[in-house]
Order: C-alpha cells, then structure tokens, then sequence
C-alpha cells in the first residue's frame, strides 16, 4: 500500500509539473512573441514595458514611447487575445470531445464557425462595418448567427438524445447549410463587400482589442469553474454512460451544460477573430497525447496547448514574411496539420476505446 | 432489504418486466436466471435507475426508490453492466478512483486514496495498478470493474453477467471472490447470470425469470428442477451433485450433421450450375 502510495504520488506529480513546465513554456512564448515584429524590442524591455504599465509609472526611463505604444497597444492584446482564444477554443474542444467520447466532436465541426461567418458576411453585407463602433456590429452579428446554429443542434440532440453520431450528422448538414447562405451572401455582394467577407473567414488577430480579451476572460471565469467540477463525471463518462449514470451522475443535464458552455466559448472567439477552427480539434487531442485521459488535469493542460498553438503560430505569421502578416488561421493549420498526423500516425493508443 | 411489488417496464409496446413481485434479505446472494429476453438486465437497471419506472415500485432499506438524490443512490448500489464500453487507455488506478465520485467534491481525500489502494490490492491488482486496461486480460479487467464499485462501498451490488466472458478458472476466481467480499462486508448481491452451474455454487437463492414474470424464487434445491428448467428453457436436463456441489447438464442431442428443412426434398434444391 505504500509503494502504491509512492508511485501514485510521483504520478501526481509528475501531471502536475507537466502542467507548469508547459505554463511556463508559454510565458516565455508571449515574452518572445511581444519583442519580434517590424521593430524589435528585447524581451527585458518587454517586462519593464509591462511593469511600467502596472504600476502606472515609467520606472524604466531607457524605453522610448514608440515602443511603449508598440507593446501596450499593438503586440500585447494580440497576444493576450491569442492565449485566451486559443484556451478557450481548446477547453471546448475538449469536453465535448469528453463528453460524446468521439474524437471527431469539436464545436466546429457541429457548424459554430461558419453560421459565425455568415452573420459577419450579413453585416458586411448591410453596411454594418461601415457605421461607427461598426466591427462590434459584425462581431454581435456572427455571434448571433453562431447561437442559432447552436440552438438548432442542441434542439436536434435533445430530442435524440445527445447522441455523437447525431450530433456530427446534424453538424454536417447545418455546415453545408450555412456555407450555402454564406456563399449567397458573396454572390450579391459587391467587389469591396467580398474582400471583407472573405478577409473575415481567414481568421485573424489582427486589430486586436483588450476589451475582446476582457470579454472572452469574463466568459472562461464564467465557465471554468462549472466544466471543472464536471471532471470526475467526464472521467466517469470514459467508462461508459450506464457507469456514469450508477455512480451518480445526472448525465443527460451534464451534456446539454457542457455542449452550451463550449458552443458559447467558440462563438466568442469566432466571432472576434474569424474561423480560427483547428485549433479546437488538435489542441485536445495533443494535449490526451501528453497527459492522458484525467479531466482533472486534461481540461487545464488543453488550454495552455491551444493558447501556445495560437500564439506560436500567430507569431510566425507575423514574423515569417513581415511587415506582411499571414492571417493566424492559415498559419494554424499549416503548422497544426503535420503536427496532428504525425499524432495520429504514432500514437501508441487510441484515446477513445 | 429490496421490495419490489407490481414493477412493469416496456420498451415502446414491448412488455419486458410483467408484475414483477420480489423481495430480497439484505447480506444474501441472489442469482438472476432465465433465458436471453426474460427481462434480467432490465431488472438489474431498474434497480439503480438506469431504466427509469412508475413510482412506488421499488424500496431499498423501507424507501421508495425515487425518493433517493443521485449521491445517495449511487452511495447505497453500484451496478456493473453486462458489457461496459470501456475507454481501454485509462489506468487501473483511475479506473478504480471513480467509484469514489458519490463521496468527492473536486480532489480526492486521502482516507479516499486509502480505500482506492486497499481496495486494488485486496483484488491483487497491485502489480496492473498503473497499467492501462488495454494491457489487462479479460480477467483481469473483470476484477478492475469488481474493484471499482467494491470502492463505491455501496451496500448493495448489481451485477450483470459478470462472469459470461471469462475461461473456466477465472469464472471460479471472480464467483470466489465476489463470495468472500460479500460476506466480509455484509453485501446483498444481485447477479444475473447464465451459467446455472456457476450460480448453483455461490449464490444462497435464486429467482427465476421467464418472459418478464417471476417463476419462482427460492433456494437451488426448490427451484431448481428439471421440470421447471424444461418450462424456462425448453431444454431437457439432468441434475445431480458431484461431492455435494450440485450440477446442470442438459440432455437435448446437437447433432452432428444439419438436418435438411423439413418439406423439402434434397431434388428440390437448385444445384450448382443450374439455370432457369
């Protein structure tokens, strides 16, 4: 009994400090990521830009005001939006996956992202954008659209039952569905009109706002504590739903929470940032490859990988050919597909039977 | 212990339990028999909830089920299913720790711990203990879902065919097992299972079902006869006891060769290359 204490104790440990090496790991990304760019500002001076600001003084006289602004206004919330998108779009990502035990199950592909961009291509198409505080017209429109899809899924699985396959077929269709609306929406619109609507589809960070940060922060403070105390039930859940149900857990109401959590977390990341969608599906995946299948450690460690994915290959996109800058959606599947494959070429074990 | 009085269930107008009457003592073993789609299963998850029923069907300890939380339920019974969908890269260790959820908040205490790993090795799992299931033996993996609802310390279990897909020498092993922990901890266990002669060695009654309705319930020795296995079964047997253990052996022939269907002549048949 004590050599299973000991070696379950290490385990633990050996969990936990995986966690914190990764935490760690993306500190250090956000430092790099704030000093490169067109003009390059060293890390140190990263940090005194940041404790200058904090504590509303310039402590650190030696740093120009043009870097100031550069870090504070420009590098920083795109950073910080891609640490809190990415982890939102991760943490989603995974308790759906654990919630349906499917490895296909993401909230994208149940249609989130492109109802999101048909309600951006509508508001494009009115003029929305034009009008003043107009990108918050687009962003309230995509986030509209992303919720009505969402309802017509969750009305589809509530009367099926919350059934993976049902889901996914459901998911399909309003994908097809919503690609089509969109799609009618480019074909009457104008030259300037379809240069935006597709810009949007790219998914970018660019433009970034710290009241964007602040509201998806709001929603996983939200959101976070209620999909944490459902660990154990989702642990429970990977041993089959009867299991489930005999050790107390009231499944069906676990579901329909869990899969409105993760279609809200996408839909305010989407609706900020464009289709930003494979971070939501690999994120998950790589993190079970790392720490296994406890949610406990699972739910966090998912979003620290899907925030490192997003800022690492933002980053990229900004550095690679700058000053242009690859929108971080194109850049996140060149980088996360032959990272995902090579996942599911060598793993070991399927993470799902 | 366990009441059950006029308890029907259906799956759309399909009548699987038909006015089930049953009482049960606690600390006892019952075994469940009858044949595929007499309604076994569907007992054993009307009891824990699984299948929901019309109210005031079923007590356990003088309460009507429905007036148990969750928590409370899943305190008092654990039920194995027949054939869990295991996720296979899961630990033993973690497999085993969900059968503390009714008790947790969001970490496990360490007198849960401690149960956790009395528990493993009670059950001689300790070498598997950080293995995944994948690695494990029917057996073995048999013994990990044993030792999960053994550390749900509920009072009473359910199990469904716990032994149907084990050789000879773990079925004994698992029915041993299953034994000594009952009477250790006062356990009332409910287990349906096909193998009569399985359940003639380790269970003090049995309650034999057919087509949704009890036909008796009772010790082996007055169940368990030849006419009343004819009637359940349709199949003749011999019983007798080896040694005191008592054993099932059934008499109708399997024969060595199909019989062509009745009516038809062998001329009958098309035959190869034959065209119309």
């Amino acid at each position: 009994m004590n050599e299973l204490r000991t070696t379950y104790r290490t385990l633990v440990r050996k969990q936990l400090s995986k966690i914190g090496m990764t935490f760690l790991l993306l500190l250090l990304l956000i430092a790099v990521a704030g000093s490169l760019g067109v003009k390059n500002v060293s890390i140190l001076q990263v940090f005194y830009i940041i404790i200058d600001y904090l504590a509303s003084d310039e402590i650190f006289a030696k740093v120009s005001t043009i870097d100031r602004r550069i870090v504070l206004y420009l590098r920083l919330p795109r950073i910080a939006l891609g640490v809190v998108g990415g982890a939102a779009l991760a943490i989603a990502g995974v308790v759906m996956q654990g919630i349906m035990r499917n490895p296909l199950v993401s909230p994208f592909t149940i249609g989130i992202s492109p109802a999101a961009g048909f309600g951006a291509a509508i508001a494009v198409l009115l003029g929305l954008d034009l009008v003043t505080g107009g990108s918050y017209w687009v962003v309230l429109c995509a986030f509209s659209s992303a919720l009505i899809c969402a309802t017509m899924v969750l009305t589809i699985s509530v009367f099926r039952g919350a059934q993976s396959t049902t889901l996914i077929l459901a998911g399909i269709a309003l994908t097809y569905f919503f690609a089509a609306l969109t799609n009618t929406t480019q074909f009457i619109a104008t030259e300037e009109q379809l240069t935006v609507i597709v810009h949007w589809t790219f998914g970018t960070l660019n433009e970034s706002k710290w009241e964007e940060v602040v509201i998806i922060l709001i929603m996983l403070a939200g959101t976070l504590p209620i999909l944490f105390r459902y660990a154990w039930c989702y642990n429970a859940l990977n041993q089959g739903e009867e299991i489930a149900v005999s050790l107390g857990y009231g499944i069906k109401t676990i579901r329909i929470a869990t899969i409105v959590i993760a279609v809200l977390l996408t839909a305010s990341v989407v609706s900020f940032t464009g289709v930003i969608g494979f971070v939501g599906l690999a994120a998950p995946h790589m993190a079970r490859f790392i720490i296994g299948n406890d949610h406990r450690y699972l739910i966090p460690f998912a979003g620290i990988i899907g925030a490192l994915l997003l800022v690492a290959a933002d980053t990229i996109g900004r550095t690679l050919f700058s000053p242009v800058i690859i929108p971080v959606g194109i850049v996140v599947a060149y980088i996360g597909v032959p990272m995902f494959v090579h996942l599911i070429i060598s793993k070991k074990q399927d993470y799902f039977s | 212990m366990i009441k059950i009085t006029n308890l029907n269930f259906s799956y759309g107008k399909q009548k699987i339990l038909d006015l089930v009457n049953l009482s049960f003592e606690a600390a006892q073993i019952v075994s469940l028999v009858g044949p595929n789609g007499s309604g076994k299963s569907t007992l054993l998850k009307c009891l824990c909830r699984i299948l929901k029923t019309t109210d005031k069907t079923i007590f356990m300890e003088g309460k009507a089920l429905e007036h148990y939380s969750r928590r409370e339920m899943a305190q008092l019974i654990a039920y194995v299913p027949q054939q869990p969908t295991l996720n296979l890269a899961v630990s033993v260790i973690d497999a085993v720790k969900i059968g503390r959820s009714p008790y947790i908040g969001y970490t496990l205490s360490k007198n849960d711990e401690n149960i956790v790993f009395e528990v493993i090795e009670q059950l001689g799992l300790t070498e598997h203990a950080f293995r995944s299931l994948r690695e494990l033996s029917g057996g073995e993996r048999q013994r990990v879902l044993l030792a999960r609802v053994i550390a749900q310390q509920a009072r009473i279990l359910l199990l469904d065919e716990p032994t149907s897909a084990l050789d000879l020498k773990n079925q004994l092993e698992t029915a041993s097992l299953l034994r000594v922990i009952q009477k250790q901890q006062q356990l009332t266990v409910i287990v349906a299972i096909h193998d009569l002669n399985l359940a003639a060695r380790f269970s003090d009654s049995v309650v034999q079902l057919k087509q949704g309705k009890v036909y008796a319930h009772g010790s082996w020795d007055k169940t368990m006869t030849e006419q009343s296995i004819l009637e359940i079964y349709g199949v003749q047997t011999f019983l007798g006891k080896v040694q005191g253990i008592p054993y099932v052996v059934s008499l109708n022939a399997v024969p060595d060769t199909v019989p062509p269907p009745s009516g038809i002549d062998d001329e009958d048949l098309p035959k190869r290359g034959d065209s119309k």
